[in-house]
């Protein structure tokens, strides 16, 4: 067999490497939601959020084991308390806190936002929640109030 | 798959300098454009499957924030590629694979993990099996280009690290060897 290194590209190259890409789409696909994922991670990133921390020292830390788990997010303007609660069909309802009325709060499932406004009390609901991790981007009041994301959680 | 007469580079190209022109939309496509190859490249670079898919992730942000240092569109495929490459190799080296060198290697030194080559043993494809007989190096270079036409070779290639001419114009050493295998081979159905 001689070298055909050097020989340039025909159509049965051309066919073999797409033989190649369609295999490997085969035996090893990328993720189906990748793509929508980074659409998604790149669009969070562009709204310039301020990060929330989680308040670790709180005395409602996280409880493992326990129906209800309340976490405590802060920035410098605001602070969200989340707590979960189970629900009948193995989701959650969720309850939440936050530092003032008329806010609006997004629930953010993977690429799913549910967003809610806060009452008069600062009080949010959301129901019929999966498990699984969860964040949230809280949008203050006010034309230049950065938004605030909150890092990932599980309840 | 198909492999159409559109290059990947050009239309990568377009939308990245409109997306720089202020259209941030462009960015979406772009990123549905070009995600499954760098996820093809980052698997090529031996990485697990999560770790993959935080590589792709954290290459995007990085070209989204150093957007502005691309010199021209048209390398946009060969700098985020070597990003991924690049992200990749580290994430290796942080997990302590066996990498002889301090720093990123020039040349793509990709050691897939053997469940790469099961795989395509367990394909049950002529084509499967005689990817798995070549050299690790080769097999990276053809899972990523094969993403692309003859108008991408050289930036898939050198996203890689791969020296421009490993493949296109010329069939190059690796695809030379598989053609010839697969010639050799009586179960081989040419296409």
């Amino acid at each position: 067999m001689s070298d055909t290194a050097d020989e340039r590209l025909d159509d049965r190259d051309g066919r073999i490497l797409a033989g190649i890409a369609e295999l490997y789409d085969e035996i090893d696909p990328p993720p189906a939601r990748l793509a929508d994922d980074v659409v998604f991670s790149l669009s969070l990133a562009a709204l310039n959020a301020e990060l929330a921390s989680i308040e670790r020292d709180a005395g409602v830390a996280v409880r493992a084991h326990a129906g209800t788990q309340t976490v405590t997010f802060s920035s410098s303007a605001l602070q969200l308390m989340v707590t979960g609660s189970d629900e009948n069909e193995g989701t959650m309802r969720i309850d939440a806190w936050v530092t003032g009325g008329g806010v609006t709060v997004e629930l953010l499932e993977g690429t799913n936002s549910t967003p809610a406004v806060s009452d008069a009390h600062g009080r949010l609901v959301w129901r019929g929640v999966a498990r699984g991790p969860i964040r949230f981007l809280i949008h203050p009041p006010g034309p230049d109030a950065r938004p605030v994301l909150t890092p990932m959680i599980e309840l | 798959m198909t492999e159409t007469a559109a290059s990947l580079t050009d239309e990568a190209a377009w939308l990245f300098a409109e997306f720089r022109a202020g259209r941030r939309d462009r960015l979406d496509a772009l990123v549905r454009l070009l995600t499954p190859t760098l996820w093809h490249l980052a698997r090529a670079c031996g990485l697990e499957r999560a770790d993959a898919e935080d590589v792709v992730q954290q290459s995007w942000m990085q070209l989204v924030a150093h957007a502005d240092t691309v010199r021209d569109p048209q390398s946009v495929v060969a700098w985020i590629g070597t990003t991924v490459r690049r992200e990749a190799w580290r994430v290796r080296r942080n997990q302590g694979r066996s990498i002889p060198v301090d720093e990123p290697p020039e040349r793509a030194d990709p050691t897939p993990d053997p469940g790469d080559l099961a795989a395509l043993r367990e394909s049950g494809t002529t084509l499967g099996r005689h990817l798995a007989a070549l050299s690790p190096k080769c097999r990276a270079l053809l899972r990523v280009v094969s993403r692309g036409g003859p108008p991408d070779y050289a930036a898939l290639a050198e996203s890689l690290g791969m020296p421009v001419g490993s493949i296109g114009p010329t069939r190059g050493r690796c695809l030379a060897k598989l053609r010839a295998a697969l010639d050799a081979d009586p179960t081989w159905s040419a296409p």
